[in-house]
């Protein structure tokens, strides 16, 4: 399969002999092998909300990424390009970033899209009645607690300089402040600034949205599809596809229907490779992810705040057999809170074996003696809960093997299967009252979870910092590492990137030492596309990486 | 007539408000609410809180209930927590595709299990007899899960009869004829599936009350005067057998109901089942109540039918 290439440069302009648009706004081009035509795609669960800034979750943000555009954009590589921002500037305090639009980008209903727009977007974040969770990004902006809590009419940290410039400032240098600007995706002020932001959720610019992207809102019949067509003022040029359908539906039944020729293409679970591989018509696509599964412990269980316990644990569980089983290859172990194929992965960091050898031995030196099948010390059995969450089949499989490897050292492990809402319950408990409340030693043991990095690495700071123990944030486990606390919050504030790599790596580091969470697998995305569908090629940034490029044959 | 009916509407009124407490209470009591689905690194706890405030979460049951109940009331359903849409509006999308799906499953149902409870019970003990009823216990004993993803394997993918899921070929976009035939295609699969395990339960009343009707005086008295052997099963037996199915087919409703949840889901169906269990899973009370208020009427619905029926079919039975 060849990959299609646009050009993004104005000086080269590329002329196709299959099929060349006039030029779209700005002047670039764009080269289709086919141009028109309508995809199928799938995807498991139905989106909730299309206003990008109402709690997206991945289902959601699939479909925004396809209406909406961003100032900048990560890479393949997650670094930064410009997406309606042709450049940015940082100050020489480091606290300012100033962005330049592109010249003539049009939202979808044709008005001009200006610097206000974008003000407007981020200003609206910080409202006092803005319902969608995401305020936090954006609080470290100048001004934006003022504006929050009611006490100024705006948020002095975003400026509009003229129609294409917008800067803004923070109250210090803020380093994953590009990542967080990377990820939201700019709102029409004539759109929805004509809604009080207090409705947004219920508003029906949350189901028809209305953006700059490369593809124009259509249609979203609930239960069924949502359906866009080409924007043709798009700035990277019309997107090859006229039409793109995006369905819904059950893993397996969006497997049967790939397998059928209803779908072009949709995401395969890992049971599902093989009859897609076997399939002539079809080509299996295994992509790299940035989420992990993880056991986490409950560290103010005095058995598990003994670190020999939870290295017995890691040492005895045999994950290399979870992705050969389980995952059937798609993935791979890791040995750190990080996932690997990240940049703050600590490449030299120690690998965890499959030893359940020694994990017997740290066993019998923390004094936990053998008693018939399980151990005990001090008339206590070491017995745990093991907390799984439903809904990731693969996840759900992996607790019998934790169960039966932990038996073999003489760890007796109990599963307790519950769905998500019911496990973050134990996770981040509440009083009577219904009040939020610090975790204890009963509310669980072990759990299982995954983690994935949307942007930056900040993003594990809630889950590691002593302060942030619930109900002031997620760490859920109670770790109390001082250098990581340290380390962590100078990551937030430290801008040179080689020096940033050496601070999470160093947290991988003492994270791997800790085995506060004790990773286990990392697992690839796999996609299944069909005979029609080309240049489909997802990436670690997710399945739309490319979509303005697929085109049908 | 009409005093039996209207005393039953204001006693199903009493029973729906209970449902409706009970419904309520069960839904609260599942841990966790519908903002502590959503845990994000980027979404600090005060957030998530903020909005439990602004959609009530944060008050005690009753609080919440009471001010559901006066909600209703006023004849407002409330928005999706998970997707802000009205409650109305949102769940009032997916009653057609289920109806139809029901409708078509139903009509289907009756048919068959009517003629093959009357023929079985025409040739007891026959080879037929046994192929239904055993085929009967299999519709009754496999999960109707299995059965869909077993039609989908056969039909949808070895051999390309129909498609797998969905309501009609979307990239298609057929209307008129076209539109129908798709939709109709689109429909046996799941159709299937819903007859195959409620008929089997049907027809097994039918064979039976058809046999005890053959037994009876009239029946030898009809057969003695002549009356050939398929008028007395049709018009003699089969009616009068008609009394007990009936009162199955009033509970057959929700039954269907119950069971499109499953099918729903398989076939990527957008009717209120599906929408039943994604709002359970995503603890959105406002959705999962009116759906499951709505399938409390159709239960009241479906026995006060069937007791209305009783009396128009059985003049023996009088509602004063």
């Amino acid at each position: 399969m060849t990959r299609r290439t646009f050009t993004r440069s104005l000086l080269l302009v590329a002329v196709a002999a299959t099929a060349a648009f006039g030029a779209a706004q700005g002047g670039v081009q764009r080269t289709c092998e086919v141009v028109g035509g309508t995809a199928t795609i799938a995807q498991w669960s139905e989106p909730g909300n299309l206003n990008p800034l109402i709690f997206p979750t991945t289902y959601d943000e699939n479909i925004q990424e396809l209406v909406f555009a961003r100032l900048i954009r990560p890479t393949e590589t997650l670094t930064f390009e410009p997406d309606m921002a042709e450049s940015w500037e940082v100050s020489e305090d480091a606290r300012t970033l100033t962005f330049t639009l592109r010249e003539g980008l049009t939202w979808h209903d044709g008005e001009p899209v200006t610097a206000r727009d974008v003000a407007f977007t981020f200003t609206a974040m910080a409202h006092p009645q803005y319902p969608g969770g995401r305020y936090a990004e954006i609080s470290t902006l100048e001004g934006a607690e003022a504006y929050h809590a009611g006490e100024a009419d705006a948020v002095s940290g975003i400026q509009v300089i003229d129609d294409r410039t917008v800067s803004f400032t923070t109250t210090e240098p803020f380093a994953p402040f590009l990542p967080v600007i990377g990820g939201i995706f700019i709102l029409p002020e004539h759109v929805y600034g004509a809604v009080d932001v207090a409705r947004w959720q219920e508003d029906v610019t949350n189901r028809e949205p209305l953006g700059s992207g490369p593809f124009v809102f259509q249609q979203w019949r609930p239960g069924e599809f949502v359906e866009v067509t080409a924007f043709d003022g798009y700035w990277e040029g019309r997107p090859c596809l006229d039409r793109l359908i995006v369905r819904f539906g059950d893993q397996n039944t969006m497997l049967a229907a790939l397998l059928s020729g209803e779908l072009d293409a949709a995401p395969v679970p890992v049971d599902g490779a093989a009859s897609v591989e076997s399939n002539p018509d079809l080509q299996l696509h295994v992509v790299d992810a940035l989420s992990f599964q993880y056991i986490g412990t409950n560290l103010r269980n005095p058995i598990l705040a003994d670190p020999a316990v939870r290295q017995a644990i890691a040492l005895a569980v045999n994950r290399d057999a979870m992705v050969s089983g389980l995952l059937q290859g798609y993935g791979s172990t890791l040995d750190t809170i990080f996932p690997t194929n990240h940049w703050s992965y600590p490449p030299d960091v120690t690998p965890i074996e499959y030893d359940p050898e020694a994990a017997r031995a740290l066993l019998d030196q923390a004094g936990w003696a053998q008693s018939g099948q399980y151990r005990a010390k001090d008339g206590r059995e070491l017995a745990l809960r093991l907390f799984v969450p439903t809904g990731n089949q693969v996840r759900e499989r992996t607790a019998p093997i934790i169960q039966a490897n932990l038996r073999q050292v003489g760890i007796r492990v109990d599963i307790e299967s519950m769905d998500f809402p019911t496990l973050v319950t134990h996770l981040m408990p509440q009083d009577a009252q219904g009040t939020p409340r610090a975790v204890s030693v009963d509310d669980f043991d072990l759990f299982l979870l995954g983690f994935g990095i949307e942007r930056d690495p900040n993003e594990y700071l809630s889950y590691l910092i002593p302060s942030d123990m619930p109900p002031n944030g997620f760490n859920f486990i109670g770790v109390d590492i001082p250098e990581v606390a340290d380390l962590m919050l100078e990551g937030r504030v430290t801008l040179d990137q080689d020096a940033r790599v050496a601070i999470y790596q160093e947290v991988g580091r003492l994270m791997r030492e800790s085995l506060a969470w004790i990773p286990l697998y990392q697992a690839q995305e796999l996609y299944g596309v069909g005979p029609r569908l080309q240049g489909f090629s997802p990436d670690v940034r997710g399945v739309n990486a490319n979509v303005a490029n697929w085109s049908v044959r | 007539m009409l005093p039996f009916v209207l005393n039953r509407v204001a006693q199903g009124a009493v029973i729906l408000v209970l449902v409706s407490f009970v419904a309520f209470g069960i839904s609260v009591a599942a841990p966790g609410n519908a903002m502590q689905t959503f845990i994000d690194p980027n979404v600090p706890p005060e957030q998530l809180r903020a909005a439990e405030a602004r959609l009530g979460l944060d008050q005690p049951f009753y609080v919440q209930y009471v001010r559901w109940v006066g909600e209703v009331a006023r004849g407002n359903l409330g928005y999706s927590f998970r997707t802000g849409r009205p409650v109305a509006a949102f769940v009032g999308s997916r009653i057609g595709p289920t109806f139809l799906l029901m409708g078509t499953a139903f009509a289907v149902t009756l048919v068959l299990a009517l003629w093959l409870g009357t023929a079985t019970a025409a040739r007891p003990y026959s080879a037929l007899d046994y192929g239904v009823t055993g085929a009967a216990f299999a519709g009754i004993s496999v999960p109707s899960f299995f059965t869909a993803m077993a039609l989908i394997y056969v039909f949808a993918l070895r051999l390309g009869w129909f498609p797998t899921s969905g309501l009609e070929d979307y990239a298609a976009g057929h209307t008129g004829i076209a539109l129908f035939l798709d939709r109709l295609r689109h429909l046996v699969l799941p159709v299937t599936v819903l007859v195959l395990t409620g008929a089997a339960e049907l027809v097994r009343h039918v064979r039976s009350a058809v046999l005890e009707e053959l037994g009876q005086d009239y029946v030898r008295t009809a057969r003695s005067k002549g009356v050939s052997e398929r008028a007395v099963l049709r018009r003699h037996a089969l009616r009068n057998s008609l009394l007990p199915v009936i009162t199955l087919v009033g509970v057959a409703l929700p039954r269907l109901l119950a069971g499109s949840v499953i099918t729903e889901t398989v076939f990527a169906w957008p009717g209120m089942g599906r929408l039943l269990v994604e709002s359970v899973f995503a603890r959105d009370y406002p959705v999962a109540m009116a759906i499951n208020m709505l399938a409390a009427v159709l239960v009241l619905a479906g026995s006060l039918l069937a007791d209305v029926l009783y009396a128009a079919v059985d003049p023996r039975v009088r509602y004063s």
